[in-house]
């Protein structure tokens, strides 16, 4: 597709809006998504994922279904269900100093408290496909904790998807010393075997102290694509933990760019992908230290079976002067097929001196000698293997310490290993 | 520790920025006009009295080279080198027929290889090392030819295997760095003008080392050496190349080929010492090496291994790789590569596993000081045959001060489930205890600081054949000079 092509489409399809900050970024996103289009393999950071299969579906935007959703995941938790990228529930009674509502909404009845924040981090605001989501995102979730609040209940956001091209716009604001979890679930509806495309984006702005758990599980439908990009800003002394489960969707990418301002900001990103038929997943990762004595972790792990195609591409970068600084990467991967692929980019760019930084890679297959042991022990094959594959992941979901989200996790990958 | 204190006297002897090879021999110039064009190239391959094969070859890669761009993905920066403003052919004036033994090369050119500690009678008495000397672009003298003939060991300059082995030299000239590889490979198949050429016939296990010294002496004359280095069944070949070059301001550009050939059973062993000019402590001046060095393990059970001290050079481009297209077939890469002032270094490997059962390893020592960047860059793939195949590799950067850089950037492919890769890299600066530590022992700063980073690259400065060895952890402290206190 030309860039007037897009133009013209863009034209079409880009939210009219009475804000004029918010007319003049969505024009200025679908400009600059016009101008590159799609980014292609010849960019490093697409080097090993295809985005041919999203193009056709673009501009296929679609209106809500009518859809009845699941239970919730966690009990008593704050829960908000979107359908095909639009609001349909949101909770009553939330605690005090807890703002947690529908982008769309938000936008109408108070847009001051986004004005600056939406779309506001520079890291991806070049980025096609954030422009694009910019540009087109009709709906959203909106969480923004006051100071020093600590939300008890975990706040779960059911993304439910059945049909077209949807472009959820997230935002996280949490005030100086507030605390939160938040899962984020995305979810193709049952009866559907359709191909959609899902195109989110969150921005998570946690200041001074602030901390914050974020948990995404994806099980988007087979023949679908999942793009996501989470983005975020760490004050002095914040903390973000996140954990990917990515288990669907035909083509997922999941691109965070996360930068510590602050003194004592420490990020920790980890998350395990499970791989099959033809299935593709590719992890992107900036992590920037920004300023000295900040700290971060990433451990990924991966089970590819078939002809699925895994991809890690993760990066630390410390800047200049940006000195005291602990930075460890981790990405291990089992192959349990000959057509299956993995690539792993572990990257190190660093420009202070008084820094530990490492990362670890490896790929291989099961290991032959302990499926043997176990054998040994009267352990039916299939079921040594799950024991083994388990183990192999069982350390990066150690990372969730919340024991009703890691309960719902450990059913999910359970659920993949017998299927 | 007697190499402390000679690497302590060898940095007071340079002290003042002097770079110790840095003079200009004044010896008569045969120079082809400046610039680039295809009647350049007909003029190297004319003035070679090259074959029409080669010519044509040459002209195919000049061809391409005109649709190439200058590859912009590499971590280092430089200004744009304007490659009509060079000299592509300069040789040394000789005798109408060339020398015939050591008496009758210029007397000029043997003294400044005495300056460059190259004495080649002493070398071949003392040290049994063949030299085969490259002056700018033509192999000037050559020697141990007669013994290493006796074993059947062909060793010359490329330019000569031409007229005399032109099967060999057609059969595997291109075969693995082919004329349309990259930018600088095609520049350097349009206009090389010389190089080594090495067959090491089947069975044999060559009885010397072989060496090669690289020097590069007209002021703006790129030097585009071509190495071809073919290792027949069974045999074993261990080759030497080390560099030198004199102080300019101008920046040189150099643009190698090294094409290694194994067969079945053969094994190479390629060491390299690099310590060109690598500019004042402003970043004025120094060497642009961008080589392009490839080893293709053909046979089964082959083994290559490239192990390189990268200390010079004000700017590197390197990626010494192994194709490992055997079964059972061998790559390793041992590399230390020394940053200081405002060198840029981005050098790694890249290991293609094809064969079953192949095996890699990959040591990779980054050590940057002053504003330096240095970047580690490799890839390891395992192709999906490459059924049981292992890849170990471990690149660590050490940090000497606070505005240098320290970047790794490993590509990591497997297409086979049998193939296991292990990857691990760790960034950290010199450790204060250490220095404390060995200040306390009555070591001073350069000394205690080159004891800890020579003993920090010893896993590779081990693998270096002996004379190389010693020279390379003198430069270590050389190259870095300053750095610290």
């Amino acid at each position: 597709m030309t860039s007037e092509n897009y133009q013209a489409q863009l034209a079409e399809n880009v939210p009219q809006t009475d804000l004029p900050w918010l007319a003049d970024m969505r024009q200025g996103a679908a400009d600059r998504f016009a101008s590159t289009g799609l980014p292609d393999r010849k960019v490093e950071a697409w080097r090993y994922t295809n985005l041919k299969p999203i193009r056709a579906h673009l501009f296929d935007l679609s209106l809500g279904q009518s859809v009845n959703p699941p239970p919730a995941l966690l009990a008593d938790s704050l829960r908000l269900v979107f359908a095909d990228g639009q609001l349909v529930s949101c909770p009553d009674n939330l605690p005090a100093g807890v703002r947690l509502d529908g982008m769309a909404r938000t936008l109408a009845e108070d847009p001051g408290v986004l004005n600056g924040h939406l779309h506001g981090i520079q890291a991806i605001r070049d980025l096609p496909l954030p422009a694009l989501n910019n540009a087109l995102s009709r709906d959203g979730y909106v969480l923004i904790l006051e100071p020093g609040v600590k939300v008890a209940e975990p706040i779960e956001i059911l993304f439910l998807s059945a049909t077209g091209a949807t472009y959820p716009r997230n935002l996280i604001l949490a005030g100086a010393g507030a605390q939160a979890s938040i899962v984020e679930h995305y979810l193709g509806t049952d009866d559907c075997d359709g191909d959609y495309l899902v195109n989110s984006v969150t921005e998570v702005y946690a200041a001074t102290g602030a901390r914050l758990k974020r948990y995404k599980i994806q099980q988007d439908n087979p023949a679908t694509s999942h793009i996501a990009t989470l983005a975020g800003q760490l004050a002095a002394d914040a903390v973000l933990e996140n954990f990917d489960l990515n288990l669907g969707a035909k083509l997922a990418r999941s691109e965070i760019h996360m930068a510590l301002q602050g003194k004592g900001a420490d990020v920790s990103l980890s998350g395990v992908y499970l791989l099959r038929d033809k299935q593709h997943c590719d992890n992107a990762i900036l992590m920037d230290h920004v300023v000295g004595g900040t700290n971060s972790h990433q451990d990924y792990r991966g089970i590819l079976d078939d002809k699925a195609h895994g991809v890690f591409q993760g990066k630390i970068t410390v800047q200049p002067d940006a000195q005291g600084i602990e930075g460890h990467q981790l990405n291990r991967t089992l192959l349990l097929s000959d057509r299956a692929e993995m690539d792993s980019k572990p990257e190190l760019e660093i420009r202070a001196d008084d820094v530990k930084c490492s990362h670890g890679a490896t790929i291989g297959e099961l290991d032959e000698t302990g499926l043997f042991y176990l054998r040994t022990r009267g352990i039916p094959e299939a079921e040594a293997r799950q024991l083994l594959m388990t183990a192999f992941i069982v350390e990066t979901l150690g990372h969730i310490d919340d024991d009703a989200i890691r309960g719902v996790m450990d059913a999910l990958v359970s659920d993949w290993m017998a299927a | 520790m007697s190499y402390t204190t000679e690497t302590a006297d060898q940095v007071s002897s340079i002290a003042g920025e002097k770079y110790k090879y840095g003079f200009v021999t004044d010896i008569e110039m045969d120079l082809a006009p400046m610039g680039l064009n295809e009647d350049i190239v007909r003029f190297i391959s004319a003035k070679k009295d090259e074959p029409e094969w080669l010519l044509q070859w040459r002209l195919r890669a000049y061809e391409r080279w005109l649709t190439m761009e200058e590859p912009k993905w590499a971590k280092v920066q430089y200004p744009e080198i304007d490659f009509q403003d060079a000299y592509y052919y300069a040789a040394p004036k000789s005798k109408e027929d060339g020398p015939k033994s050591l008496d009758e090369v210029d007397p000029e050119l043997l003294r400044t290889y005495e300056k460059l500690g190259i004495p080649l009678l002493e070398q071949q008495m003392l040290a049994g090392v063949a030299v085969d000397a490259v002056f700018d672009s033509v192999s000037v003298a050559t020697t141990f030819r007669k013994e290493l003939a006796k074993v059947g060991v062909i060793f010359c300059p490329i330019s000569e295997a031409v007229k005399d082995y032109p099967e060999l030299v057609q059969k595997y000239l291109g075969s693995v760095v082919p004329y349309s590889d990259n930018f600088y490979a095609t520049l350097n198949s349009a206009v090389f003008t010389d190089g080594s050429f090495c067959y090491i016939p089947k069975g044999v296990r060559c009885p010397m080392e072989l060496s090669t010294y690289f020097r590069i002496n007209q002021a703006n004359s790129g030097q585009f050496e071509r190495t071809l280095i073919i290792a027949d069944e069974g045999s074993y070949v261990s080759y030497l190349e080390g560099c030198t070059a004199p102080q300019r301001d101008e920046n040189q550009l150099h643009a190698a080929v090294v094409e290694l050939i194994l067969l079945d059973d053969a094994e190479i062993k390629y060491s390299t010492v690099q310590n060109w000019y690598p500019g004042d402590a402003d970043g004025k001046g120094g060497i642009y090496n961008f080589v392009t060095k490839r080893a293709a393990c053909r046979g089964r059970n082959s083994k290559v291994s490239w192990t390189q001290v990268e200390t010079g050079s004000a700017v590197t481009w390197k990626y010494p790789s192994c194709i490992l297209q055997g079964d059972n077939s061998v790559g390793e890469f041992y590399s230390v590569a020394i940053t200081n002032n405002l060198q840029q270094a981005d050098t790694g490997t890249k290991m293609i596993h094809i064969g079953e059962n192949t095996s890699s390893t990959i040591i990779a020592k980054g050590i940057s000081a002053g504003r330096s960047q240095s970047t580690y860059r490799g890839l390891v793939r395992m192709q999906p045959g490459a059924k049981g195949a292992r890849n170990y590799t471990q690149c660590d950067s050490l940090l000497i001060g606070d505005k240098c850089g320290a970047h790794t950037v490993p590509y990591i492919e497997n297409r086979n489930r049998t193939a296991q890769i292990e990857h691990e890299a760790t960034t950290a600066k010199i450790s204060e205890d250490q220095l404390f530590y060995c200040r306390q022992r009555g070591l001073t700063d350069e000394e205690a600081l080159s004891m800890i980073v020579n003993g920090f690259c010893k896993q590779v400065l081990q693998e270096l054949p002996m004379e190389f060895a010693v020279e390379a952890q003198k430069l270590v402290g050389i190259s870095l000079e300053g750095s610290v206190g």
